[in-house]
Formats: C-alpha cells, sequence, structure tokens
C-alpha cells in the first residue's frame, strides 16, 4: 500500500469506502419508526445516497483506471529520500498529531483553559521556540482573556473546570457588566 | 412612492442612527473576524440592545451594521491565517492566504475591503431602487428553480477546480456524501450515523471549514520544524496600488451582479456567492492559471460576490414578511419587537421607514469603508508576529472557535478529522474547494430536488415544460455550459503545463 | 461518547455556579442564581423570539436573571435531553410545545428520556389555534369545496407545511385520517417559507396561525376555510369540529417544563411568577407585537391537557403504523 501514489492512495481508500457504504446501505440508514406513504414523503430516504455513493464509486474507478495507465500507480525508486532530518520531521508530526488529538479529547473534562495551555505550549515547543517566558505568558494569559470574553461578553458556555470557574469568579465581577 | 421615499430620505439622515451604525460595522467586523462565532450568534446576542434603543431607524440599522461588518470581519482571518471566520469567506482562504505569505497580507486587505464595500454599495442600491418590483418576481423563485442552479453551480465547480477535472468530480462526491451523513430531511431517517446522537444533525460547516483550510497549514508549520524566529512574513507589506485595484474593478462588478443575483434567491447564500464569484473571476481572467497561487483578482471576486448578497437577501424579508435564512429571520424578530410587521403591508403604512432603513444601509458602506480602512493596520500587525507564538494561539483559535460555533464537543472531532482529511488531500494534490462545495450544495440540493417532486406529481412533462420552464431550460443549459467551461480550463491547463515546462 | 453527554450535563450546571461560591440554597431564597431556560430551537425562529421576550419580562418576577440557553438539533431531543439530565432544583427549565411533547415520542427514535415521566409542567405560556388557508383568488371558496375536489382526486391537491411533525404538519394527517382524504404534502423549511409557496401558487393549501396572516387576509391575499377548535374564530368560517375533526386537533401549546424531582414548594413559587408576569400589561402588549396570545394556563391544568393530548397522539400514531 505504501508505495503507492499519494493520489492513487487517496482515491483508492475513497472507492472501498465508497462500496462498503453502499454494500451495507440497507444496515447504515435506518428509518424512523412511522414510515409514510409517497404523498407525505417527498423523497425516499435511500434514492440520494445511493445515487451519490454509486457515482463516488464510478468516478474513483475511472480516476484510478486512468491513474494506472497513464502514469503508472507506484511510486518510482528516486522518490523516496532518507535523510535523518526527514525522518526527525515525521517524528515531529506525529507528535503533534497525538497531543492534538489527546488535548481535543480531554477537553471537555480538563476544561478549556487547561487544554489549551497544554496545546499551546507543546505546539510552541514543537516549532521551536525557546523562550520559556513568552511561551507561558501565552499559553495562560490568552486562554484566559478569550474564555471571558466567551462567557461573559458574549455568554457563550465553554467547558470549565469547576476549580478554574471559581477562581476566575471574583475577577469576573470586576467588569462592567453587559 | 417618491414621497414616501423622500420621507425616508429625510429620516434617515441622523447623526444618531450612524453613530449607531458605525458601532455596528466594528462590532461586527470584530466578531466577523473571530472564527467560529458567526454572524447569526452575533447578532442573536446583540438584538437586545437593538430593541432597548427603542427607535427602529437606530435599532435595525445598527443589526445590519453588524451583518455587513461580520460577512467583511470573516476574510481577515481567512487571508492572514488561513481559518475562514464565517463560511461566506471559504473562497477567500485559496488566494488571500497565498498572498499573505508572499507578504501582501496589507494588499490582499485592501483589496478584500474595496470589493466588498463597493460591491455592498450597489447591490444596495439595487435593493433600494428595486425593491417593489423585485418582490413580486422573488415569489417565482421556488424550490424547482433553486434545484436547477444549484445542479447548474456544482457542475460548475466541479468542471473548473484546481486540477483534472475527474479529481474535482471526485472530491464533489465525497462532499456530498459527507453531506447526507445525518438526518434525512423529509423523513428523519438516520443515514450512517451508526446510531450516535451526534452525527444526527449532520457535521457543522465552521469546525469542516477550520479544520480543512486551517489545520494543514498549521500542521505544515509543525512539519518545517525548527523555526524559532521565522515569521509568515517579514513585512506587512505595501498598500494597494491604483493600478492594481483598477484591474480587478471588472471583477468586482461582475461579482456584484452575481452576489446580488444569489442574494434574491432564497435558501443560496453567502459561501455559494463568494464561490461562484471566485470561479468567474478565475474564468474571465487571462491568466486562470495563477489563481490559488496569490492573485489578488481572487481575494476581489470572492469579496466583492459575498457582501453583495447582503441587501438583496432582504428582499423577500421586507416585501413579503417571509425571512430566507437565520439571519433575516433574525431581523423579522427584531423589526417584530420595534412594533413593526414586514410584509407587503408594511410599504404601505410605514413606507417611510423601510426607505430610511434601506437608505441608512447604503450611507452605511461609506461608513464601513473607513471604519476598515482603518482597522486594517491593526490586523495586518498580526502577520509580523513570529511564528513560533502565532501558531500555537492559531491552533488555539481553530479549537476555540469550533466549540463556540455550537458548544458541541462532537465539533471538536469533526475539527480534527476534516484536518485530517485536509492533510491527506494536500499531500495527495486533491482540491477541497469542490467537496466544501459538495457538502454546501448537497444538501440544500436533496431538500429542493424532493421538494421539486412533490410539486410535480405525477404528471411531470407538463410540470416541467408548461409550469417550470425556467427550471428545465437551466436543467438543459447545464451540460452545455459544463462542457464549454470544462474545455476551456482545460485549454489553460495545457498552457499553464507547457509553461512551467518550457 | 458518552464522555460527551455526560459533560455536557457537566457545563450546564458548574459554568453557572462558577459564577457564585455559595452551594446552600434554602427554600425562602429560591432562586439564588440565574435561571437557565433551554430552548431548543434554531435562532431566530418564532419559538426563540417567543423565549427572549418573555425571558425577559419574568426576570423581575423571579428576582434573578433568566438566560436563554439555545440548544438545536435532533429535532429538539438534544435540548429536551439536556434538561431532563439538569439537577431538578428548579434552576434549569425546558421551553417546548406540545408536539415534542407528546407525539415525537411515537415519531422520532428516542431511548434517552420520556417526556411524561421526566417532566412536569411549570405553565403553558400561551397556545394557537391553526387555520386551513387557500390564496385570496384559489377556486376554492369554502372548505365543502375544497374537500370535494381533495375527494376527487386523491393526491392531487397540493400543501405546503413547514416540517415534518409540527405545527402544520400533524393537523393535516389528522385531516387525513378522519376525513378520508389524500393531499400531497410538499415540505418546506419553516412556516415563511410555507407561505410564500401558497403565495406563490406553487400550491393548493396551507396552514396558519391566524396572527401570522392577518394582514394578509385582511389584504385579501388570503382566504380562512377553517379554524381549530369547536368554536368559530372568524365569521362565517367553520371550525375544525364542524368539519369533523377532533376538538384537541390544531392547537399548539408553548409551554414551559421542569424535570421531575423539584420540590413542589420550588413549582409553585415559579408558577406564581409565570402568572404574575402574565398580568402585566407591558408583557401582553409586546406578545400582542408578536402575534401572540398571552392565554396562560397554569401547569396542574396543563398536566390534563397533557393526558388527553397523549391519547389523541397515540390514536393518531397508531392509525399511521398500519399504513
Amino acid at each position: 500500500m505504501f508505495p503507492l501514489q499519494s493520489e492513487v492512495r487517496f482515491a483508492l481508500i475513497i472507492f472501498v469506502l465508497a462500496m462498503i457504504a453502499l454494500v451495507f446501505s440497507g444496515e447504515l440508514i435506518i428509518d424512523p419508526p412511522i414510515s409514510l406513504s409517497s404523498n407525505l414523503l417527498a423523497m425516499n430516504s435511500r434514492a440520494f445516497p445511493f445515487l451519490v455513493l454509486i457515482s463516488t464509486v464510478i468516478i474513483s474507478f475511472i480516476f484510478l483506471m486512468n491513474a494506472a495507465r497513464t502514469s503508472g500507480l507506484w511510486v518510482s525508486r528516486n522518490h523516496s529520500t532518507g535523510s535523518a532530518s526527514a525522518s526527525k520531521n515525521v517524528w515531529r508530526q506525529y507528535v503533534f498529531l497525538i497531543i492534538t488529538v489527546t488535548c481535543a479529547l480531554l477537553l471537555t473534562t480538563l476544561g478549556f483553559i487547561a487544554t489549551m495551555f497544554l496545546l499551546m505550549v507543546s505546539t510552541a515547543i514543537l516549532i521551536g521556540n525557546r523562550n520559556v517566558f513568552q511561551i507561558l505568558c501565552v499559553s495562560t494569559l490568552i486562554p484566559v482573556c478569550f474564555y471571558i470574553v466567551v462567557t461573559h461578553v458574549i455568554r457563550t458556555a465553554l467547558p470549565e473546570a469547576e476549580i478554574v470557574q471559581r477562581f476566575l469568579a471574583p475577577l469576573i465581577r470586576f467588569l462592567p457588566a453587559f | 412612492m417618491m414621497e414616501v421615499f423622500l420621507a425616508g430620505l429625510d429620516a434617515a439622515l441622523r447623526v444618531d442612527t450612524f453613530v449607531w451604525i458605525s458601532g455596528g460595522l466594528l462590532l461586527g467586523m470584530l466578531m466577523g473576524s473571530l472564527p467560529g462565532f458567526t454572524t447569526t450568534m452575533g447578532m442573536s446576542v446583540l438584538v437586545p440592545i437593538s430593541f432597548l434603543v427603542g427607535d427602529p431607524l437606530i435599532g435595525i440599522p445598527f443589526l445590519i451594521g453588524v451583518y455587513k461588518g461580520g460577512i467583511y470581519g470573516g476574510s481577515v482571518p481567512a487571508i492572514l491565517i488561513a481559518m475562514p471566520g464565517t463560511g461566506a469567506s471559504i473562497a477567500t482562504v485559496f488566494d488571500g492566504h497565498e498572498l499573505t505569505k508572499q507578504g501582501k497580507s496589507r494588499k490582499a486587505l485592501e483589496m478584500g475591503l474595496y470589493a466588498s464595500v463597493i460591491s455592498d454599495f450597489f447591490s444596495d442600491i439595487f435593493t433600494l431602487v428595486m425593491i417593489v418590483p423585485v418582490g413580486a418576481i422573488v415569489l417565482g423563485f421556488g424550490p424547482p428553480e433553486i434545484a436547477s442552479v444549484m445542479f447548474l453551480s456544482l457542475v460548475i465547480i466541479a468542471v473548473t477546480s484546481t486540477g483534472p477535472v475527474m479529481k474535482g468530480l471526485l472530491m464533489l462526491c465525497l462532499g456530498i456524501w459527507f453531506g447526507f451523513i445525518g438526518a434525512d430531511p423529509f423523513s428523519g431517517a438516520a443515514r450512517y450515523t451508526f446510531g450516535t446522537n451526534q452525527l444526527y444533525d449532520g457535521f457543522h460547516l465552521i469546525p469542516m471549514l477550520i479544520g480543512l483550510f486551517a489545520l494543514p497549514e498549521i500542521f505544515n508549520a509543525v512539519k518545517e520544524g525548527d523555526q524559532s524566529n521565522s515569521r509568515i512574513a517579514t513585512f506587512v507589506g505595501k498598500h494597494l496600488e491604483f493600478s492594481e485595484f483598477k484591474k480587478s474593478l471588472r471583477t468586482i462588478f461582475r461579482s456584484t451582479a452575481i452576489g446580488t443575483f444569489i442574494g434574491l434567491v432564497p435558501g443560496l447564500g453567502q459561501p455559494i456567492a463568494a464561490m461562484m464569484g471566485y470561479i468567474a473571476a478565475k474564468n474571465s481572467s487571462k491568466t486562470p492559471e495563477k489563481f490559488g497561487k496569490g492573485e489578488l483578482d481572487g481575494v476581489a471576486g470572492a469579496e466583492a460576490a459575498n457582501n453583495a448578497v447582503n441587501g438583496p437577501t432582504m428582499v423577500p424579508l421586507l416585501t413579503l414578511g417571509i425571512p430566507g435564512d437565520a439571519v433575516t429571520a433574525l431581523l423579522l424578530g427584531a423589526f417584530m419587537m420595534q412594533g413593526l410587521r414586514p410584509g407587503p403591508t408594511l410599504l404601505e403604512t410605514n413606507g417611510e421607514v423601510v426607505f430610511a432603513i434601506l437608505i441608512a444601509m447604503v450611507v452605511a458602506n461609506i461608513l464601513f469603508l473607513i471604519i476598515g480602512y482603518l482597522t486594517i493596520p491593526l490586523f495586518t500587525k498580526v502577520v509580523t508576529i513570529k511564528r513560533s507564538l502565532l501558531i500555537p494561539v492559531t491552533i488555539m483559535l481553530a479549537f476555540a472557535g469550533t466549540y463556540l460555533a455550537r458548544s458541541n464537543p462532537f465539533d471538536i472531532v469533526t475539527l480534527i478529522g476534516f484536518g485530517l482529511v485536509g492533510i491527506a488531500a494536500r499531500t495527495a494534490k486533491f482540491d477541497v474547494a469542490p467537496m466544501v462545495m459538495g457538502f454546501i450544495l448537497g444538501r440544500e440540493l436533496e431538500y429542493s430536488f424532493g421538494q421539486t417532486l412533490a410539486l410535480a406529481g405525477d404528471d411531470w412533462l407538463h410540470f416541467a415544460f408548461v409550469e417550470r420552464i425556467g427550471m428545465t431550460a437551466v436543467v438543459l443549459a447545464t451540460p452545455i455550459i459544463g462542457i464549454f467551461l470544462g474545455v476551456r480550463m482545460n485549454r489553460f491547463r495545457q498552457k499553464a503545463a507547457a509553461g512551467e515546462q518550457g | 461518547m458518552r464522555i460527551y453527554r455526560d459533560a455536557n450535563f457537566f457545563v450546564g450546571i458548574f459554568l453557572f455556579l462558577g459564577f457564585f461560591s455559595s452551594n446552600a440554597v434554602s427554600e425562602e431564597q429560591f432562586p439564588e442564581k440565574p435561571i437557565t431556560l433551554i430552548v431548543p430551537y434554531a435562532a431566530g425562529g418564532s419559538s426563540d423570539l417567543n423565549a427572549r421576550v418573555f425571558a425577559s419580562f419574568l426576570d423581575d418576577y423571579l428576582g434573578q436573571p433568566v438566560l436563554i440557553k439555545l440548544v438545536p438539533g435532533q429535532a429538539g431531543q438534544k435540548g429536551t435531553l439536556e434538561a431532563v439530565r439538569s439537577k431538578p432544583d428548579g434552576h434549569t427549565l425546558l421551553f417546548t410545545d406540545n408536539y415534542r411533547d407528546q407525539l415525537h415520542r411515537y415519531t422520532f427514535r428516542n431511548s434517552a428520556y420520556d417526556t411524561n415521566t421526566d417532566l412536569v409542567t411549570v405553565a403553558r405560556v400561551n397556545y394557537g389555534a391553526i387555520g386551513i388557508i387557500v390564496r385570496g383568488d384559489s377556486i376554492y371558496e369554502t372548505w365543502v369545496q375544497l374537500e370535494a375536489a381533495a375527494k376527487l382526486r386523491p393526491g392531487g391537491v397540493t400543501m405546503s407545511h413547514s416540517g415534518l411533525w409540527v405545527a402544520f404538519f400533524v393537523p393535516a394527517i389528522q385531516v387525513m385520517k378522519d376525513l378520508d382524504l389524500q393531499l400531497r404534502m410538499v415540505p418546506y423549511r419553516g412556516g415563511g417559507p410555507a407561505k410564500a409557496a401558497l403565495l406563490a401558487g406553487d400550491v393548493d393549501m396551507s396552514m396558519a396561525f391566524p396572527s401570522t396572516i392577518a394582514a394578509d387576509a385582511e389584504a385579501g391575499r388570503v382566504r380562512i376555510l377553517a379554524t381549530a377548535g369547536s368554536e368559530r374564530l372568524i365569521p362565517n368560517v367553520p371550525s375544525f369540529v364542524e368539519i369533523g375533526l377532533p376538538p384537541t386537533t390544531g392547537f399548539m401549546h408553548r409551554v414551559v417544563m421542569a424535570p421531575t424531582g423539584i420540590s413542589e414548594k420550588r413549582l409553585m413559587t415559579l408558577r406564581k411568577a409565570f402568572s404574575r408576569m402574565q398580568q402585566e400589561q407591558g408583557y401582553q402588549r409586546m406578545m400582542n407585537r408578536l402575534g401572540e396570545n398571552t392565554e396562560y394556563l397554569d401547569g396542574t391544568a396543563y398536566e390534563a391537557v397533557r393526558v388527553q393530548q397523549s391519547s389523541d397522539y397515540r390514536e393518531l400514531a397508531g392509525s399511521l403504523f398500519s399504513q
């Protein structure tokens, strides 16, 4: 799979997923408890997905055939590079992805400010900032300011741990009411 | 009519109205530039203020100012950090961010502002002058016509995307696929939701946009590794030259026309207008291969079109009392809270109020220009911040903006998910624009098509050729237009490929 | 995904608890912090507007701000679930309507809550009685004519509706069931577009609440052929009962509910505040401006209405299952 050209890989994944979606459309589309007659229901719930999925399958198939015919499916030998800096970069990418996903999952448990702090600090380090003071300052101040603006001015909810909220409550009370 | 108009003119020219409009414009721009904070949200937060003011000639223009400012404001993060502030700025990202990377952020922002102001101005004048006749015509645009226009748009988008047509079509289909995941709009059936509640409403547009456009940029920055002191661009860039601006005047007027038309048709909206404006600009340009690589004309085409939608969108509201989207629904409520009932009778009984509001809208554009121009230097400073600080802030904005849009933790999953899709697509050199448009248009197209089927009943031949000839004409013309554009784009692509190798 | 559902519950409570340090709430002090009114409707719609208006008046009668929390999604289920799961201390309320309360259990899959056991009515804020309308220049001048045409051509008469299982759709289903007609239904996104479709002549008939079409009816653009209820609301226009429908057809009640488990005393405090607010002239004037009436019904009285609806809708749904 890996020596495939990236375009081909992408199209192939779509092709396979579309096929699976088509084959299992019976189970994956769940009808509501009351089924209505055609006078009441404008269009069958399966018609449009079927049309779209079939088109996706056909188009990805044509694309794959075209690619096989013209430029070949596999990446040629000269394309692969194996320098040290390249592998170091790959490591960086994976770390970034893992941290981002983790923070996303922990957003509601740890609270907005804490998660953003972690995310910002790690991103800053990954990009190469070495100024500890700057990193800590920015990573604390900006989420806090944002939190205050959003919850107090715009009055929208942000997930936040109780401790942090109690801590910030007196500060918020100093601000003019909206 | 004329006396009513003059009475309206008299009522509109008051200092406090303009002060409030300016306030609204500024607030709107600030809110629009905050990703995830949609104009609808901002307006609903501010509706109580508009109501407290008590005077419809202040309260309503205030909200309209917020609306206009918001639509323009979305272009700021789109240009500076590749994060569309609202769905309307989707097409501005393509060339806007590239220009920033080339050190031309000021030019891009200024072009966006001038394009937005000019198109808004002219489309507002159109609304003012044509409100009565157009009001009657708007009723003629029903689901069949909407469906056919959307179908045409989809074909145009697929055919004119960057890269081979097959890739564009594939991304389009993928986008439509993402679009129908969720509840069936007719029966409520759960399609591909795997029994989860979160997916029942489908994916939300804002986290998808942020994920598709901003996250890959952030990821690239991380990939490039150690760059402790690099900036996106070392300088803010020079002002937009008049000659550069003049070159795009044609595009701006063309996009104004496109946006005005799309504004009149209920249910289409700014993202579609922006995309159409962009594509039209690309198509009419002598150098279409430059689009997507930092072409000012692209920014002009997108921004002019999305702002031109604002005025005409109010026509169904003011003439028939029918809101076309969430924003006009809010305005309807704001009107009612002031004791005015939009509809045909409003023009008869309180005509001068309606005209006054429209006139205030037209003049507001001048204030728009001034305020926008003054805020640009503030925004452009952003690009001079060290990348290693800016990127963490950007990613925080991505998360925060996503959560802001709907307060739904699942949106974060959408954000990351589409971020991964965006990264994969970029590596595989697939253009994500058709995917986004497929997502937006697919849902609407299915609904309009279903409505059309219901309206047609059994005797569809009669329906298609006698009752709704307009729809049939568009549908038949679509393949012809598609092929014509496709061939033209192909020729340009070959020219570009030859040019690159040469 | 359970973590998110539980977390939402946390969010709702802690966000507002965070503003105040005291946790103990004595009965005399209720309400001692802002009240959240969950509004499970789309932004800018008539329900949103209604809720905002009376929330702003309710502030004064409860002594604490009433904050609107808009939670659209899943046909109202998301917001309702949040209300059901909230702490039943009287500080979280739900704004809803009778279709969601009693009908949607049959039409939408939901295993997370049961409105009958999980929610108790605080008060019914107002109700609307729907009317059947045709275009002003339509060939149908009376309901009898329209009914005859519909019987003659099953599926030939088209009607625009505002969405599945809500205000226009349900009465239409009742009409089709009780009068043995077959209408062809064309969906639209909301009452506004449905009305536009009628005015444009795309459909033969529609439904509307009299307040939204008062101006149009007066100007002759729209003709009302029948109105809900047992009595005539308009001279020379038959009522639903007269044309053969049950007396509860076509009524949409807007209600405020609280999660079960709320103490009787707090429920009384809330109900008293609501009923006093109803008397205020300013409130009545504002609701009139919005085109809504102010027919208040106390919570206990409404519970009886709920029971009636429960059986009505069960019957209606039952008839559809067999199709």
